[in-house]
């Protein structure tokens, strides 16, 4: 018998009315649902804190599930897979930090909002006996067990409270919230918050183009995200026949990899899509971000390198040169946490290793070093298990990686000297990449065909150096004559991430030989950053197509056509993007944003923004569109000439009034059936995307260091406003 | 429904509704064999029960059904056990199912009307003596073209046909030709039968008979099979003479098999004319030996074979078992080509959330060994195993109790985790049949395994359960040990990690949790559904050498069009086809079935005779000898040893064997009896344990006597009316036996409860 409870008390938050719901239709049921309920002592589940709450787990069954994106596919809700993260170390980006990344502390913040996430928990389902809550298929009893069933309006009002987040306070009903909030909205006079979604994820709610971002301009989720699809694959090495794992794109790059002809680009970009399915398959808003070696942090780490490393204070050793250089990106360098430190002290580590937390190194050979002056020497074994650790806290590290370590004929670390000396090339630099970008014939910019091999210049210069930069030599290689410690290389035949492999000190680092390259993580952001610069040059040079556009990519089963577009694979190349939703059921007359909050790194490093709008509605009537960026007071009065402010303009084109029945203009359901192959529908909204390079650059001279975004939306006649302007959101792009 | 002019008031057809289903339960019925030649009880629909009180025609005496202790008539013969066979519907008023009754609404195609009658077609038959030669498993997979048939010397393909024992079909109705009828030679004059000539010691002229009963609007149909009538045609000096405990050439037996189908005779609302819906889920019959101890369960039951056939081969389960990213959403797999698709697919696996329901799943298991007690002394001797009492290695208040977790999902108590995985880790595994003793190395019990500090892990030395398998006599083959299914293994498995529920303590109302499993697993709601698994529930499930009422043919997935579900050779089914379903009786086409074949291809649907016909011929020989067997354990591999003579002597000394049982529970061996013990003027009733077949040895010569002598044997029953004896269960005799009469509540004063 469902049980409708009486009203809501008034000054009641929605997490203590779900709690009375529970309640009240537990009824004087005695289940002990596994010892988490002991009615005797007045011990219930849903009494439990909000932190303990949203992780619940019944009968195995997670009760409210993680946060994530729903989009809907072919007419069903689908959850697209946030990681469940909260057992793994990487989650804590820097140990010190007080607060986790969101998507480690599923229900802490209100405003993560994930609409069907409340349909998509265990507890909805089991209030509703749906599987596997529903006795037959599923076996389990429905909730409340040995009480009542719970009305369908309370069960609803459950669901919406997790859909916005479980939050664990909140003094008002929803509506209350949203009391005059969307008139605010639609004049402008309350701004959007940037939205914490993915900027992938909302692209997918679009069936839009997926972005790969500069590495740098990865927010924490997204971090996180992209370290729990390695460490998925890396799992799986224990299955060294299963193809889905890491070690499987190793060995494709080593067998199959073209280079030195006009394949080089081709095939790579077809190979990184490849990788990124495969990546997608474990959670789908993932893409390979870019390491644009030519941004600001690397320039000055590597050409000019700082001249310390950090490391606990304790140790007054002086620093040993080779570790003065070779800066990898942020994310793909290692570091200890507590839990790391934890971990090997359990296992018999002294206890001084606790001082290495929390700093962050380029190489092992640092950490090791560091470490050694901590603790003492360092055998093989204890190698191997500190690199086994590091690869737990973040799997974008690698062991073998060796950046700008090379040494003369007497074992003399060469430090910043590395690269002039050794390869006569120096680190790439932004004039570098322009001058490549310059090169206007295909055969130059991307290499020769099959009866004319040679190599194009993005292969040669940037693409090899850095290959090279990043593998280096092995210190501790006694080959390499530097080796300090005792311990002899050992042999073996095992994978990467099998085995002993890691009590092994080879003499060169993976990235510096093509068979063993792919093996590393950096692989991905490096080979991503020589797509964006192919795609880039793309689009500067139209018309530039590979000689022989049918020949068969090696090892793939793909033709050199396949890798024409970027666009027809499904993503661009953005290095940061900042996203306002917009509820397109609201026509505005104006529209304010709030700060973007841009990164420093997108503010200093970008060639191009572009303001999108995303999705606008057709509407009957004709009217214009302008746009200002950082004037949140503009109007239609406000001045277009003479105003750094003004960013662009857009006159939309009206369809005019409906020349068919009722429902003849209606927007059309932005998914098609799976077999529709109709053309698109007239009213199919579109996205209009306008170039404000320029006024960023005035503002940004001005000393303006963040955005938000002015929409004023005026009749034709240009005198009055119109709540015309129906779209589904407002984005910022920054272009490498 | 008004009464009104058929012509004025035609009434708007109904359009059927496409999901209503009819079909017949038990899927597969049981009907036991028995020398009373009228009286009859009906086999039992529940699991671990007794037999239903029934009047001569199968209708229930009185207004309730009640079980009953009366397994002999008044002449100390048996009574046969008839199966009880109804149709029941499933659409969306009745989701689980409900009988349906005269005048219920069906729904045709394309029409409906009230029910007025059920017209069910059966045809038993017997094949055992034309097939090939039981080798233990050799034929599972296919028989080699060499492979032996019985009856070799009868070569002629025609007398070959004569081997088969085949009365024909019979249709019987409540409204139509007959409501009765007969297997019996002679009385189904428009099909030629086939019998077996004069037998010694017993000839077969029937293989048994139907009929139809109508009770409170619900007509059902009554199967009965034969009198257990064993003999051969030989006529030596020695004959009748047994050989062989599955093969004996000239041997005929009266136990069968067949279809059992109906069709829905209702009035047509438009037009008042009597028209035809077809049950689409028609069922089986087997008939076989008695169940002498019907009240104690098999270790592994013909049901717990079938439902992990079910589960791991027919997606009868999804979220027990199936695509693991399928779990949060379990597959509906329901044509045929998404079957395929699912079988087809490599990673299949069970779900590691799943938690067993402890009362439900769990506890029938493990209360099975324990009983095993009251049927073979060798459980006796040993100390205290599978006790289920306080003090006991399977203590139900103990082994019930899940471990508490904490807000996190990880365990704060776990007090009895020692003892389940105690049990757990004796369980004979995959690929462990041919082993004896538990060589797994990962033992890892924490010490104090139980509660109290018991470590029950020096105890466990032997695999368990300790039951002889499905060939432990050849080298062809060779599976010398019984183990549980996969499905059983894993769901004790999720109960020993501490995957499983207590319902109790969740306060689900469980209704009868006595332990005895009353639910389907494939759908645990489904009442039809529970009527089937509980009746396979008292059908013996391993070993199969041959096995028990029927064999490892079981097994096959190709004999089933769907789970529980017999692939019935469309020829000798009267027309089930969709074209004929809305004819008018008398217009439709004749049910004309050729013969009866000596062989056939499975994937063209079985033919009435093809589950039985791989069993022991007679059923007398194996049944006596599926007592003990020495299990030669000296190498994995080899059953037989052929010592080299010239090495004899080392051979044997290195020879170990091991003596086991077979299946206690349907063949017992030893039971208590009641004795009266004189001490003084005090007279006691004691019990006192001794062998169920005194007199009849294991043996050839044995077998031959059990041809007859099965009849005169008691049956086990539970002692309810004095429990605190030591002996739950004892064994009744006829109707001369005080005992008998003292369960049955009669001649309550002459048996004085013990002093």
């Amino acid at each position: 018998m469902a049980k409708r409870l009486n009203p809501a008390p008034v000054n009641v938050s929605r997490f203590d009315r779900v709690r009375a719901i529970l309640q009240a239709a537990n009824a004087d049921s005695t289940a002990d649902y596994q010892g988490l309920n002991d009615p005797a002592t007045g011990k219930f589940w849903w009494n439990l804190d909000i932190e303990d709450f949203v992780k619940l787990e019944i009968a195995g069954l997670r009760m409210i599930a993680p946060p994530g994106n729903v989009v809907v596919l072919n007419g069903q809700d689908v959850v697209i897979k946030v990681p469940d993260v909260a057992d793994y170390w990487y989650c804590a980006p820097t140990p010190s930090a007080s607060k986790l990344p969101s998507c480690c502390v599923p229900g802490e913040d209100p405003a993560q909002k994930s609409p069907g996430r409340g349909a998509a928990s265990n507890l909805i389902k089991a209030l509703k006996g749906e599987a596997p809550f529903n006795a037959p298929s599923g076996h389990l009893r429905p909730f409340m067990w040995g009480g009542l069933r719970v009305a369908d309006v309370d069960i609803q009002f459950i669901s919406d409270w997790i859909d916005d987040g479980c939050p664990g306070t909140d003094e008002a009903t929803p509506k209350a919230l949203n009391n005059g909030k969307t008139l605010r909205l639609s004049l402008g006079e309350e701004a959007h918050a940037v939205s914490r979604k993915s900027s992938n994820a909302i692209q997918m709610d679009r069936n839009g183009l997926k972005q790969r971002k500069d590495v740098d301009c990865l927010t924490d989720d997204e971090v996180c995200k992209w370290r729990y699809v390695h460490n998925e694959m890396i799992q799986l090495n224990a299955f060294p026949m299963d193809k889905r794992n890491w070690n499987f794109w190793g060995r494709i790059h080593g067998d199959e990899c073209q280079h030195g002809w006009e394949q080089f680009l081709l095939w790579h970009r077809m190979f990184l899509y490849e990788f990124e399915q495969r990546c997608q398959d474990i959670i789908a808003d993932v893409t390979i971000p870019y390491w644009n070696w030519p941004s600001k942090r690397y320039l000055q780490g590597n050409l000019v390198p700082p001249k310390e490393v950090k490391f606990p204070k304790s140790i007054k050793k002086t620093i040993p040169v080779q570790f003065t250089s070779g800066v990898v990106p942020y994310h793909y360098q290692c570091f200890l946490n507590d839990a790391g430190a934890k971990k090997l002290i359990s296992l018999g580590m002294a206890s001084g290793i606790k001082e290495m937390v929390g700093f962050r190194y380029n190489s092992d050979a640092e950490f090791f070093w560091g470490t050694e002056q901590l603790v003492g020497p360092l055998s093989m074994d204890w190698k191997q298990k500190i690199r086994q650790t590091l690869i737990e806290i973040n799997p974008l590290w690698y062991p073998f990686r060796w950046p700008a370590m090379f040494y003369d004929q007497n074992g003399k670390p060469l430090g910043e000297k590395s690269l002039e000396s050794t390869f006569h090339h120096h680190f790439p630099t932004q004039q570098d990449v322009e001058m490549i970008l310059k090169i206007d014939q295909w055969i130059n910019f991307g290499g020769g065909p099959s009866y004319d091999m040679s190599y194009g210049a993005l292969d040669m210069n940037p693409h090899n150096t850095v290959h090279i930069w990043v593998g280096g030599f092995n210190p501790n290689n006694p080959a390499n004559k530097v080796v300090t410690g005792t311990n002899p290389p050992v042999d073996t035949d095992d994978f990467p991430y099998t085995g002993n492999f890691f009590a092994t000190e080879p003499s060169m680092g993976d990235m510096l030989n093509n068979l063993t390259a792919c093996y590393d993580p950096i692989f991905w952001p490096h080979h991503s950053m020589v797509d964006q610069i192919f795609h880039k040059w793309q689009g500067l040079h139209p018309g530039q197509e590979p000689f022989e556009p049918d020949a068969q990519l090696s090892g793939l089963h793909y033709v050199a056509r396949d890798a024409a577009s970027t666009r027809a694979l499904g993503y661009e190349y953005s290095m940061d993007g900042y996203y306002f939703e917009t509820d397109k059921n609201i026509g505005f007359s104006r529209l304010n944003t709030e700060q973007a909050g841009v990164s420093e790194h997108a503010m200093d490093n970008h060639s191009r923004v572009e303001l999108r709008l995303h999705r606008v509605l057709q509407v009957n009537r004709s009217y214009g569109i302008r746009i200002f960026i950082n004037q949140p007071d503009a109007n239609i009065h406000t001045p277009v000439q003479n105003n750094d402010h003004f960013a662009g303009y857009v006159a939309f084109f009206g369809h005019g009034d409906c020349i068919g029945g009722p429902g003849h203009c209606d927007p059309p359901v932005l998914n098609k059936r799976l077999f529709d192959r109709r053309p698109m529908h007239h009213n199919t909204p579109r996205d209009f995307k306008i170039d404000v390079t320029e006024t960023v650059r005035k503002l940004k001279a001005k000393g303006e260091t963040d955005l938000k975004i002015t929409v004023v939306v005026m009749t034709p006649d240009r005198n009055s406003a119109g709540k015309h302007l129906q779209l589904e959101g407002i984005s910022l792009k920054f272009f490498s | 429904m008004s009464k009104q002019n058929s012509i004025t008031a035609r009434s708007e057809p109904k359009i059927q509704d496409l999901n209503t289903r009819y079909s017949i339960h038990p899927a597969i019925g049981i009907a036991r064999l028995g020398n009373s030649p009228d009286q009859i009880c009906l086999t039992p629909e529940k699991i671990g029960d007794l037999p239903i009180l029934c009047n001569t025609d199968g209708s229930i005496p009185g207004a309730k059904e009640q079980t009953t202790y009366e397994f002999k008539d008044a002449a100390g013969m048996i009574k046969r056990q008839a199966a009880r066979f109804k149709v029941f519907v499933y659409d969306k008023e009745n989701p689980n199912g409900r009988e349906i009754k005269k005048g219920d609404i069906i729904a045709g195609e394309g029409t409906s009307g009230k029910l007025i009658d059920i017209e069910w077609t059966v045809w038993l038959a017997n094949k055992k003596a034309s097939w090939y030669q039981f080798k233990q498993l050799e034929g599972e997979h296919g028989y080699a073209p060499d492979h032996p048939l019985r009856n070799a010397t009868v070569t002629e393909p025609d007398e070959r046909q004569n081997l088969i024992i085949d009365p024909g079909p019979q249709t019987v109705s409540l409204t139509g030709l007959q409501n009765a009828a007969s297997f019996k030679k002679g009385e189904n004059p428009l099909y030629t039968q086939n019998f077996p000539p004069p037998l010694q010691p017993n000839s077969i002229d029937t293989l048994g008979d139907i009929n139809v009963i109508e009770e409170n609007g619900n007509m059902r149909l009554i199967v009965r099979g034969g009198h257990g009538n064993s003999g051969s045609f030989n006529s030596g000096p020695q004959d009748p003479y047994i050989s062989s405990y599955a093969n004996n050439d000239g041997w005929f037996d009266d136990t069968s098999d067949g279809p059992v189908t109906a069709k829905l005779l209702f009035v047509d609302e438009t037009d008042k004319q009597i028209r035809y819906q077809v049950v689409q889920d028609p069922a089986w019959v087997i008939v076989a030996y008695p169940a002498f101890a019907p009240q104690i369960v098999g270790m592994i039951t013909m049901n717990d074979v079938l439902e992990d056939l079910y589960i791991r081969s027919f997606a009868a389960n999804t979220y027990l078992f199936g695509r693991p990213d399928t779990f949060d959403q379990p597959e509906q797999v329901t044509t045929a080509s998404q079957l395929q698709l699912w079988r087809d697919y490599s990673g299949k696996a069970y779900n590691q959330n799943y938690y067993p329901l402890f009362w439900r799943d769990i506890w029938p298991i493990l209360m099975r060994p324990y009983n095993m007690q009251w049927v073979t002394q060798i459980l006796g001797s040993s100390n205290a195993a599978h006790d289920t009492t306080d003090r006991g290695d399977f203590a139900q208040n103990k082994v019930s109790i899940p471990p508490k977790i904490g807000p996190d999902g990880k365990v704060t108590e776990d007090r009895f985790r020692g003892m389940r995985e105690f049990i757990y880790e004796s369980l004979r595994k995959p690929g462990e049949e041919n082993l004896l003793y538990n060589e797994r190395a990962a033992w890892n019990l924490p010490s104090g395994a139980g509660d109290d500090g018991q470590n029950f892990a020096q105890f466990a030395r032997e695999l368990m359960p300790l039951l002889a398998g499905d060939n432990p006599i050849s080298n062809n083959l060779v599976s010398k040990f019984l183990r549980l299914t996969d499905t059983q293994l894993f769901l004790l498995r999720q109960w020993a990690v501490g995957k499983f529920i207590n319902e109790k303590l969740e306060d689900w109302d469980t209704g009868d949790a006595s332990g005895v499993a009353s639910a389907s697993l494939l759908n645990p709601t489904d009442t039809g559904l529970s009527i089937t698994a509980n009746v396979l529930g008292n059908v013996l499930g391993g070993a199969f050498c041959p096995g028990g009422e029927v064999g490892w043919i079981m097994r096959n997935p190709s004999i089933w069009a769907k789970p529980y579900r017999i692939r019935i050779n469309p020829l000798y089914m009267p027309n089930l086809s969709s074209e004929s379903v809305s004819d008018t009786p008398g217009l439709t086409r004749e049910f004309e079935p050729p013969a009866l074949t000596q062989s056939g291809d499975i994937s063209n649907g079985l033919q009435p005779g093809d589950l039985t016909k791989y069993m022991a011929l007679p059923w007398q020989a194996d049944f006596n000898e599926c007592s003990t067997q020495i299990i030669d354990v000296s190498y994995e591999q080899w059953n037989e040893i052929y010592p080299n003579p010239a090495i004899h002597q080392n051979f044997d000394q290195e020879q170990i064997q091991m003596e086991t049982l077979w299946w206690p529970w349907h063949r017992p061996m030893q039971v208590f009896y009641q004795v009266v013990v004189q001490e003084g003027t005090n007279t006691q009733y004691q019990y006192h344990q001794r062998d169920w077949s005194l007199g009849v040895p294991q043996t050839h010569a044995g077998d031959l006597k059990m041809v007859t002598a099965w009849s005169e044997r008691g049956f086990v029953v539970n002692n309810y009316n004095d429990p605190d004896n030591g002996a739950p269960y004892v064994v009744v005799v006829g109707p001369d036996d005080p005992w008998y009469n003292y369960l049955l509540g009669r001649n309550f004063g002459k048996l004085n409860k013990k002093s």
